[in-house]
């Protein structure tokens, strides 16, 4: 694990051959005796068979089964793989912190990229969007596999300037989406916490799945500074000098609430919510959502 | 208020510490770029107000610590005495006497007179303003400058007293008080003070005269003497003098023992026994002296017998008073076998009562002619021409009486006898020609003085008798207590006057009423040289008739024969001790046996040499008491001593208050003593223990306080 979170290099994420080589070498290891699509949802190829229960919907019955053996059976369906995958990347300021050297944006770009990755590699389609105030860069909706090269140098020469704006930059993308689709968004969510709400409840209004990956560093999760420090706000925030240890407990609390607050966020709008540790090994949580989905998924 | 070691205060400059570290810790800043900063924001507005109070505490507390730290050790005393206080706060520079002779050993019962001065003193050093300068001298039969010079490391001086003892010395408080005067002289500016402790004893402020002048000369310098609060001489008995009586301590002889016991009190002592102990026995002899009428002595007789040759020690005791150390009083003996003694006459013919050596030889052997066999003192007579055969070492001493003319071999011999450490008496007479004597190459440097020309008693019949008082030689010096006899009888009809030279080292023993020397002593080499002025035969004089003639040629031989064998066996407290030993014993190691020490032995170093001889030397005599020296593997004593104190120490009385009133600042001793010192120090307090333990109780509420903010937070 340590050996992957090495791969992780700061210098390397910013160029786009290495981005593509480390996000290969993480998909293809979850890869390794997987057969199955962890993104399910839209089925239009016929999987299996299994008895009705009290709430299913009639349209999947099987009528001809029925018909033939008086029984009731559902159909169930692999997923189709024509969907859109809309990678909504943070790039603000905020994203730019880094304990270590490896920044929450470095983190965000290698995560994306592994998705990316993993999406064009199952035949599926990627939209990649990079925003702060606005979206800074976009990579309009692909499923050519050839294009990865290219979503790789674009993720991997992105650089941060500005604040956040991600609840207006999720309400815009809301407007544009067509048919069905997965937004995953890769941010630290430092935002306000109403708007970002509704424009997540926006967009699994027009049914479209959600997944937040909230990444933080571990220092802004544990705050384990000593001595006197002046912090200086990115995104503009104000100069504040303290004695961290002094404060440490009350920090705690209050990021910690913030924390749930996002998480339950996600549960009442029925998204993925997955906490990103950038100290924690890229490869460890991304494979820990995969399996978690693809056990979800399958029930 | 006041600080007993002010210095110490410069310490507290260390509470700034804490206040650098905190305003270091402000500089010291990290920055860093921090995205989560409406969280930081939130926290630092619940909490600065609570981190700003908690800060403030635990620096308070910091400070505080170090603050009572410094208090503490810098001994903060108060006094509510108002004037008082400010009186007694200004620094001085003060010289410390310390009496510490015996009679400051005296207790009344729960404590001695040097503990009560120990306790004054410290009281006194409490008090002191703080800068004070403090030095301490000990005052023994030398001044004992243990902290020489006035310093401001009070507590130094604290210790130094603490360590201190009285001693068996005398002390003499106006040689004291010239060096401290001298000491002092350096210092300008601040109040200068001499204070001295002491019981007032009279011996040791014999010069008040000469201290009342001293402080005449240093105006700037005040005298305190402290009062101990002795209102008066204590009521004291005490030995004052024992020695042997008879000149020779042999083996198998009765001999006897004078105890002198003195009353120094004011009532008359009655009943009082006296008992002699030999080595760590009991008594061997005891005798109660009816009474002793104050301000008197009573000199009393005991008697041991030794049985075997060889040093012993002895002493006597007199039931226990205030002031134990002089309630006994030893002495060291050396017991003889036997004593050989050559006798060179002039005359060997005619009866044997006209013999030059006849009453010399008998007045050698008092006894009867039926128990010479077996007295320990054998004459041996010798011919002048067998001088140069006869076997000269085997006597410890050679009389000489009327011998005209020694040849040049005899005088040769005699002469290398005398330098090897030999005695010889030389009595002229009728046939000795002064100038056989005095112009001799040999005999001539050997004589103590020159034999003048022949006088008679006709001529100045007054001048012939001897002294009649103020006998100060050992030999003569029974005879200042008119019971033992007079020797002021003792008549010369003839007789050489001794002419002594300007710059002779002769001692005189006896002189005649006119103050001329009838009998005086010489060293030579290692030995001594005795010449009378008159014969030994009653030709010239009635001395040998005289009823003191055996006891003082006894004495004579006695003290030549105890010069000889072991030197002084009797020395003053913290006196060097050293005495011949058989040469054999050279490099042995050598243990003491000393005064209370219940016969047991520690090791005293070992045998030295010194000029050849074999020499055991001590120098730990500052207990009064016998000490007995013995060597591994030797079944008696290889050299004995006594430290015997200065008798005047026995003597309590108390010089007059006015005298004391007198000396110095012209202060009553009551004003400038501890008892004026002392009301100071009984609302005085000491409070180092009570900041101690307030920094002990910070330290432990800040580290509390810590860890509780710490988790708080």
């Amino acid at each position: 694990m340590s050996t992957r979170k090495s791969l992780l290099d700061p210098a390397s994420i910013a160029k786009g051959e290495a981005l593509g080589l480390i996000a290969r070498g993480i998909v293809e290891g979850y890869r390794v005796g997987e057969h199955r699509s962890p993104f399910h949802g839209f089925a239009i190829e016929f999987a299996q068979h299994r008895e009705y229960t009290v709430g299913d919907d009639l349209r999947h019955l099987d009528w001809k089964v029925l018909g033939r053996t008086d029984r009731y059976y559902i159909k169930q369906y692999e997923q189709d793989t024509n969907f859109v995958a809309h990678l909504v990347v943070d790039g603000s300021e905020s994203m730019t912190y880094g304990s270590d050297k490896l920044t929450k944006l470095d983190y965000a770009k290698a995560l994306a990229a592994c998705l990316a990755y993993l999406v064009l590699g199952q035949s599926d389609a990627i939209a990649v969007n990079i925003f702060d105030t606005e979206v800074r860069d976009r990579f309009e909706r692909t499923d050519n596999q050839g294009k990865i090269h290219e979503i790789m140098h674009r993720l991997a020469r992105f650089e941060s300037k500005e604040g956040t704006q991600t609840a207006s930059v999720l309400n815009d993308l809301a407007a544009t989406l067509r048919s069905r689709s997965i937004v995953i968004l890769i941010s630290d969510l430092f935002d306000d916490e109403e708007s970002l709400q509704k424009s997540i409840e926006r967009i699994r209004f027009h049914g479209t799945e959600v997944i937040v990956f909230h990444v933080l560093d571990p220092y802004e999760i544990e705050f384990p500074f000593t001595g006197t420090v002046k912090f200086v706000g990115l995104e503009g925030g104000p100069e504040l000098e303290t004695v961290p240890a002094s404060i440490r407990k009350s920090y705690l609390e209050s990021f910690g609430g913030y924390c749930k607050r996002m998480r339950k966020m996600c549960d009442r709008s029925s998204c993925h919510y997955v906490l990103c540790d950038t100290g924690v090994p890229l490869d460890v949580t991304l494979g820990e959502y995969l399996a978690f989905r693809q056990n979800h998924l399958s029930r | 208020m006041a600080f007993l070691v002010p210095a110490v205060l410069a310490g507290a400059a260390a509470v700034a510490a804490p206040i650098a570290i905190h305003l270091l810790n402000k500089t010291r800043v990290k920055v860093v770029r921090w995205a989560a900063t409406r969280f930081l924001l939130e926290s630092l507005e619940k909490n600065q107000r609570r981190l700003r109070v908690e800060d403030l505490i635990l620096l308070g507390l910091r400070c505080s610590f170090i603050v009572l730290l410094a208090l503490g050790f810098a001994r903060f005393v108060s006094n509510p005495g108002g004037s008082q206080e400010s009186a007694n706060s200004a620094p001085v520079v003060a010289v410390m006497l310390f009496d510490q002779s015996a009679s400051m050993g005296q207790s009344d019962g729960f404590q001695t007179r040097f503990d009560q001065a120990k306790d004054a003193a410290g009281k006194l050093i409490d008090g002191m303003g703080s800068g004070s300068q403090v030095a301490l001298f000990l005052i023994g039969h030398r001044v004992n400058q243990v902290v020489p010079r006035p310093t401001s490391n009070l507590p130094l001086v604290r210790r130094s007293l603490e360590m201190a003892e009285p001693t068996h010395e005398t002390s003499d408080m106006g040689a004291a008080i010239r060096l401290a005067l001298e000491t002092l002289k350096p210092f300008t500016g601040a109040k200068k003070e001499i204070i001295a402790f002491s019981d007032g004893q009279a011996s040791a402020w014999q010069d008040t005269g000469e201290i009342q002048k001293l402080l005449a000369e240093a105006p700037d310098v005040s005298l305190n003497i402290v009062d101990l609060g002795v209102k008066s001489g204590e009521d004291n008995l005490a030995i004052t003098l024992l020695k042997s009586e008879a000149g020779v301590l042999a083996a198998g002889q009765l001999s006897g023992f004078l105890v002198e016991v003195s009353n120094f009190g004011t009532a008359p002592a009655s009943g009082v026994r006296v008992t002699l102990a030999v080595d760590d026995g009991a008594p061997v002899d005891e005798s109660m002296l009816e009474t002793v009428e104050p301000g008197k002595s009573a000199i009393i007789r005991l008697n041991s017998r030794f049985a075997k040759p060889g040093y012993y020690t002895l002493r006597a005791a007199i039931p226990a008073d205030r002031m134990p150390v002089d309630n006994d009083r030893a002495v060291a003996v050396h017991v003889i076998d036997r004593l050989n003694v050559a006798v060179v006459e002039g005359t060997v013919t005619g009866s044997k009562e006209n013999r030059d050596a006849y009453f010399l030889a008998n007045a050698l052997t008092p006894v009867a002619t039926s128990r010479r066999a077996d007295y320990y003192l054998k004459v041996e007579p010798l011919a002048p021409s067998s001088l140069q055969t006869a076997d000269l070492s085997r006597q410890e001493m050679i009389f000489l009486t009327n011998v005209p003319k020694l040849d040049a071999n005899a005088a040769a011999k005699l002469e290398e006898y005398v330098r090897e450490g030999g005695s010889l008496v030389i009595f002229p007479g009728s046939k000795v020609q002064p100038a056989a004597y005095n112009d001799d190459p040999v005999l001539g440097p050997m004589m103590p003085a020159k034999l003048g020309v022949k006088k008679e008693s006709g001529q100045d019949a007054k001048s012939s008798a001897w002294q009649a008082r103020g006998y100060s030689h050992p030999v003569a010096s029974l005879w200042n207590d008119p019971k033992n006899g007079n020797l002021g009888t003792v008549r010369a009809t003839e007789w050489f006057p001794l002419v002594l030279t300007p710059d002779s080292a002769a001692r005189t023993i006896m002189k005649y009423a006119d103050d001329t020397p009838a009998v005086v002593e010489g060293t030579y080499g290692k030995g001594r040289v005795v010449l009378f002025s008159s014969s030994a035969t009653t030709d010239w004089n009635n001395l040998p008739i005289h009823p003191n003639f055996v006891p003082f040629l006894q004495r004579l031989v006695g003290y030549l024969s105890a010069e000889k064998s072991a030197g002084s066996l009797v020395i003053a407290p913290g006196a060097v001790f050293q005495s011949r030993v058989p040469g054999d014993l050279a490099k042995r190691e050598v243990s003491v046996i000393t005064p209370g020490s219940e016969g047991k032995s520690r090791p005293a170093g070992k045998v030295e040499m010194v000029n050849q001889d074999a020499v055991v030397r001590y120098r730990e005599t500052a207990q009064p008491g016998p000490y007995r020296f013995v060597v591994a593997g030797a079944d008696k004593p290889v050299a004995a001593l006594a430290v015997q104190m200065d008798p005047k120490e026995s003597d309590l009385r108390m010089v007059p208050r006015s005298d004391l009133a007198a000396i110095g600042s012209g202060k009553a001793p009551a004003q400038a003593s501890p008892s004026a010192a002392a009301p100071p120090t009984k609302v005085r307090r000491e409070f180092w223990s009570f900041f101690i333990g307030c920094a002990i109780l910070v330290a432990l509420l800040e580290t509390a306080l810590a860890h509780r903010f710490s988790f708080a937070k």
